[in-house]
């Protein structure tokens, strides 16, 4: 799977002054927080940096739509990403300029490496072709074999991007490792043109 | 075993683990400033309301094995394990430690792996460094420097209610605060049997890189008294579950 470089622009989430409206999210969320001492801050920073990056990136790529914070971090993101999908009965493939994705950040995943399909569910479209996603009403995406000990949730965020929109992107189907959907994976494999959807970067201008 | 006599203390193995756990010590003081540059690797476990429930001693299974390995036909596992008793023994408050040297710095400097000192923490990179005198020797990496002295008292107990948490539940390491008002991750050797130094000092290096790392990202926006956060503004409830 090839990895994206990290997009520039980053280090403006150490400096950037956080919206009050997305600030007041935060606190609410973090009212409810259970856990130690440690996981609560540490779920309230890593909630924060995904305010921030929903702030500082262009084009309104990324909304928190909400932020749960009563075990794992749990939020639901719409990502505006191109994202392939093939309605039921129909044998072309149709592109989506938006994704409402599920984020799951669990207590573990700042202690041990977790498996790539643990963090993120595409919740809509509900019927994404694309070789890392599950088919089926869980439509689990693999950002690859295991994600390290303590990822930051931007990460996992940059990584569903890329991954989507087919920027990074394992079809191989005899590597077991990412492939959730053997179909969507020998379509893109038989398709290599259409790879990537999209080159903008998570923090580029543009569609 | 849990003993109450000092001379009594003895390992259970478990989880991959060797532990010396004493119930029967509460140490005094504050459990985040009387710890540091203490000889060995006992620490304190803290409960609620900052109370020291237990001191224990924990060595990894894998460090003894490597250590017997390394001994070759010497005396075998069960003597590395009694050689880290005693270790364990001599540095209880009251033992003594006579004779032990620290080996020379550039053995351990050999013994490390190239970035083993070295933890990748995002915000600023925290380099650790090799504490070694002729009677100590101990890894060291700072945490963070000292906090600004406007930093609200919420802020503070968010702050120390991590460290502790960071303190009960990763093997090895103690944290602390130093005279200098900076706070420090640790694993202190002194004392260490001479044959267990190799593949302790390599894991205590590891132990030590991981805590770092996994405070970082929290301690980082705790302590920044320019980010303001009303979710911080109330002290927590303290909810400790020592390991």
């Amino acid at each position: 799977m090839k990895t994206p470089s990290p997009p520039a622009g980053l280090s403006r989430l150490r400096t950037e002054r956080l919206d009050p409206l997305l600030e007041r999210k935060l606190e609410e969320g973090f009212r409810r927080a259970a856990g130690s001492p440690a996981w609560r801050c540490r779920k309230l920073a890593e909630a924060r940096d995904l305010c921030l990056l929903s702030q500082i990136a262009p084009a309104r790529r990324l909304a928190v739509l909400s932020l749960d914070f009563r075990e794992g971090l749990r939020a639901m993101l719409a990502l505006r990403v191109p994202v392939p999908r093939r309605p039921a009965g129909e044998v072309s493939l149709v592109v989506d300029d938006l994704a409402v994705l599920g984020l799951t950040y669990p207590a573990e995943a700042i202690r041990m490496p977790q498996p790539g399909y643990r963090f993120v569910h595409v919740l809509s479209p509900s019927d994404v072709f694309h070789a890392n996603v599950a088919a089926g009403p869980v439509q689990a995406l693999c950002l690859g074999a295991s994600l390290p000990a303590g990822i930051p949730v931007r990460e996992i965020v940059l990584a569903a991007y890329g991954a989507l929109s087919l920027q990074s992107v394992q079809v191989d189907e005899y590597d077991p490792v990412g492939v959730l959907n053997v179909e969507a994976a020998r379509w893109w494999q038989a398709n290599p043109s259409r790879i990537p959807l999209t080159r903008t970067p998570f923090l580029g201008e543009g569609a | 075993m849990i003993a109450g006599k000092r001379d009594d203390l003895d390992f259970r193995a478990r989880d991959g683990w060797f532990r010396i756990e004493d119930r029967s010590v509460r140490a005094a003081g504050d459990p985040l400033s009387a710890s540091l540059g203490r000889p060995g690797l006992w620490k304190a476990l803290v409960g609620d309301h900052d109370t020291v429930v237990a001191d224990v001693f924990e060595i990894p299974a894998s460090v003894l094995d490597a250590a017997a390995a390394n001994e070759g036909a010497g005396e075998g596992r069960a003597a590395i394990v009694a050689a880290a008793r005693d270790w364990a023994r001599a540095t209880r408050p009251g033992g003594t430690i006579s004779g032990w040297r620290a080996p020379d710095r550039e053995d351990v400097e050999f013994f490390l792996p190239s970035g083993a000192l070295l933890a990748r923490c995002e915000g600023s990179p925290r380099q650790g460094g090799i504490v070694r005198e002729d009677g100590r020797l101990a890894l060291v990496f700072p945490v963070l420097p000292r906090l600004a002295a406007d930093l609200s008292s919420a802020r503070r107990e968010w702050l120390r209610a991590l460290l502790l948490d960071a303190q009960n539940n990763w093997r090895l390491v103690r944290i602390g605060v130093a005279a200098t008002g900076e706070t420090l991750a640790e694993v202190d050797l002194t004392g260490a049997p001479h044959a267990i130094v190799e593949p302790l000092v390599v894991a205590a290096a590891d132990a030590l890189r991981c805590v770092v790392e996994w405070l970082e990202p929290t301690v980082g926006l705790l302590a920044d008294r320019t980010l303001a956060s009303r979710a911080l503004e109330s002290a927590p409830a303290r909810a400790l579950r020592p390991t």
